[in-house]
């Protein structure tokens, strides 16, 4: 960098250490403003403008939103101030506030790092890991569209390895703080000794920069050119896809010439299109870990639902369904359009001799409940979209009330189906569509699942 | 501006949840004639106005009609002619109206302010339906209106579409809200003002939060004793 070189002996290290590949607001920097000063007249710091205006629209240069209704002005000292409301929460963007970055480039000097999980791949997951390590080194783009219960963090382990060891900065960025707490144990696990930090809003780690970073793409606003491996989990995920920003924030946290990997069970059309003409590389691994295919769902017609419930009625055939299966000790996961249903399901279950519960968003008791589940101590979890990702129980059954609703997607209908036998001595299982009409989505979903068995069948990833 | 597809008449977004919602279509609002509205139904019904018994004095929630404990000592630390005569809040200090306030004034999403807006003016004319009172709002130390970059009790004040006055000065300059009750209620110099500044006057305080009743006894005992005010109430948007 063109940096004097008597001057290097003067800088603080402590601001280097905070603002290296970061992108912070004044606020965020607990420095004098001498100091400040004195680095930016030395060319050490940026200062760029926090918002931009362009013909009269706005744009936040932390979190890229350009939606003009989240812009809005406060009063000070007799001046309309221009703020950006989209991420406020992390601190306000407001014009006249800069955003400052360190300028020189970041080296990365850690000690190298040994994989210590001792699991072995299977077929399908070592070919998506030697992809991997060589999009790594080519600083490619990749697509890995694995199915639900491939396997995908584990796969992720070799191409995290090699990275590291070539002093390559790694993040796995998902939208969800769930994901965010369910991973990072297990790759502290896998990796011992390393310093991994995990980065969701109210973490200890917020704001730190390491070799591995596990974070929600919401925290990603305040780095900036700092990760070499993006890897983006559940790339299909709300709030991912919907919220122009956080696409923005993961864009601006990668280096210029860095790997990008899209992680999903479902990818978006975008992608998919993408994938399938060559333009982006990919690689589909159509089987579980198991090798056992996946169960393919079924529909079933439940009449006009809706009434029944308000009627404090449960469908008959989804009642049926139930009490099978918790007869024979299986756990069931009953998924719902909305929280109003949810509520109303639930009433209508009080009557039903089982152990149920249910969870939404908002539900200050769902880690208990999710965990009940899990261990066995609940017969019936009703859930709104929530746990489409994630969960694994074994032995679970899976059932859609109300398929037909728009919420429930194709890529949301194949994810739900994706709770069922994902353990290997469970590899079976219901997934049951209750419907009042099917939709295209449901056809989709379903075709999706065959696809995929007839793709593992072919490639002989299923016994 | 919508990114979404197709859609209603009028889709709105919530000022405080994001998400979207849709106003009932009425002749009134095809017209015009009624503002947007800022939250939507979920985040409305989250925020709890007072109802039922309150305390006569501080305007507590509580089961009876009678005066509470804090208004009793109030009563024994400061002489009856020096004392704020009531206060009136619109909210309750829940978990949901916490976020909101912490959003509004600490991280300084001034917008938010019209979320009360409606609510906040309405109460006003209902508990204070003379037009003869003041209203002072309870200034910010120079150093917080600074970092802030506004007082959240003059964006209140201006809701009420009145003239109000300014005729307090802020002494000390550290958060209330980062103060133990005992300290709170031990620092009684944190106003003051110019002799004979409000003379005569019936005076309302506007703040955003009532815990204490610190801030505004300090503030009304100094209007009283040294500005020459005739009364001092006050109106906060919360009583916790």
């Amino acid at each position: 960098m063109n940096v004097p070189v008597e001057k290097n002996s003067s800088f603080s290290k402590e601001l280097q250490q905070t603002l290296r590949s970061r992108h912070l607001l004044r606020t965020e920097l607990s420095f004098s403003d001498e100091m400040i000063e004195w680095h930016i007249k030395n060319g050490y710091i940026t200062a760029e403008n926090s918002i931009s205006i362009n013909k009269r629209r706005y744009r936040c240069n932390r979190c890229g939103q350009t939606d003009q209704r989240y812009f809005s002005f406060y009063h000070s000292s007799g001046k309309n101030k221009l703020y950006c409301r989209s991420c406020v929460m992390m601190g306000r963007v407001s014009e006249e506030v800069p955003l400052y970055s360190w300028k020189e480039e970041n080296e990365s000097n850690w000690k190298s790092i040994k994989l210590t999980w001792d699991g072995k791949l299977s077929s399908g997951q070592q070919k998506a890991a030697n992809v991997l390590i060589e999009a790594i080194s080519k600083k490619e783009e990749l697509l890995i569209w694995a199915v639900c219960g491939a396997g995908k963090t584990e796969m992720l382990f070799p191409g995290i390895e090699s990275a590291l060891n070539q002093g390559l900065r790694v993040c796995i960025a998902t939208p969800r703080t769930d994901v965010v707490l369910e991973l990072a144990p297990r790759l502290k696990a896998a990796f011992q000794g390393a310093d991994i930090s995990a980065l969701y809003g109210g973490s200890d780690d917020k704001g730190r920069l390491s070799p591995l970073m596990i974070s929600t793409t919401h925290q990603l606003l305040r780095y900036k050119d700092a990760i070499d491996v993006m890897i983006i989990d559940e790339v299909d995920a709300f709030p991912y896809s919907a919220d122009q920003t956080l696409q923005f924030a993961v864009q601006k946290a990668r280096k210029k010439n860095s790997t990008l990997v899209y992680l999903s069970a479902t990818p978006p059309k975008e992608l998919k299109r993408k994938a399938l003409n060559g333009q982006l590389h990919s690689v589909r691994i159509p089987a579980r870990h198991h090798r056992k295919p996946l169960p393919e769902p079924r529909f079933v017609w439940c009449g006009n639902w809706k009434k029944k419930l308000n009627r404090n009625k449960i469908p008959p055939a989804v009642k049926r369904w139930i009490e099978f299966h918790v007869k024979e000790g299986r756990p069931v996961f009953l998924f719902v359009p909305s929280v109003s249903i949810l509520e109303k399901a639930a009433a209508c279950f009080k009557g039903v001799h089982c152990r149920t519960a249910s969870v939404h968003a908002e539900d200050k008791h769902r880690k208990e409940k999710v965990q009940q589940f899990r261990d066995g101590q609940l017969d019936l979890l009703i859930t709104t979209t929530i746990l489409e990702r994630g969960v694994t129980v074994p032995k679970v059954q899976t059932g859609v009330l109300g398929a037909e609703s728009s919420i429930f997607t194709e890529s949301a209908l194949v994810q739900i189906a994706g709770r069922t036998g994902r353990h290997k001595e469970y590899a079976d299982g219901d997934v049951i569509y209750f419907h009042f009409g099917k939709t295209k989505s449901m056809l989709d979903a379903r075709k999706h699942i065959k696809e995929m068995n007839e793709l593992a069948a072919k490639v002989e990833c299923t016994d | 501006m919508s990114n979404e597809a197709g859609g209603g008449i009028h889709k709105l977004i919530c000022l405080l949840c994001d998400s979207q919602f849709s106003q009932d279509v009425t002749w009134r609002a095809l017209f015009l004639l009624k503002p947007d509205e800022k939250v939507c139904y979920s985040c409305r019904s989250k925020l709890k106005k007072i109802t039922g018994h309150i305390c006569p004095l501080c305007g507590r929630p509580q089961s009876v009609h009678a005066v509470c404990r804090d208004c009793e000592v109030w009563r024994t630390r400061i002489r009856d002619s020096l004392l704020l005569r009531q206060n009136r809040s619109v909210y309750t200090y829940n978990d949901m109206m916490k976020e909101t306030l912490s959003r509004f004034k600490f991280r300084g999403d001034a917008e938010i302010i019209n979320a009360f807006k409606s609510d906040f003016s309405s109460t006003f004319s209902k508990v204070y339906p003379d037009k003869h009172f003041v209203l002072v709002p309870i200034p910010l130390s120079k150093e917080r209106e600074e970092e802030r970059g506004f007082n959240q009790a003059h964006l209140l004040a201006e809701c009420l579409d009145r003239p109000s006055h300014h005729p307090l000065i802020r002494l000390n300059n550290e958060k209330q809200s980062k103060k133990k009750k005992t300290e709170r209620l031990l620092s009684e110099c944190i106003f003051d003002t110019k002799n004979n500044s409000a003379e005569g006057m019936n005076i309302i305080l506007i703040d955003d939060l009532y815990t204490t009743g610190a801030t505004l006894h300090f503030a009304a005992r100094c209007l009283l004793e040294k500005g020459k005010a005739a009364s001092v109430s006050s109106f906060t948007l919360i009583r916790s």
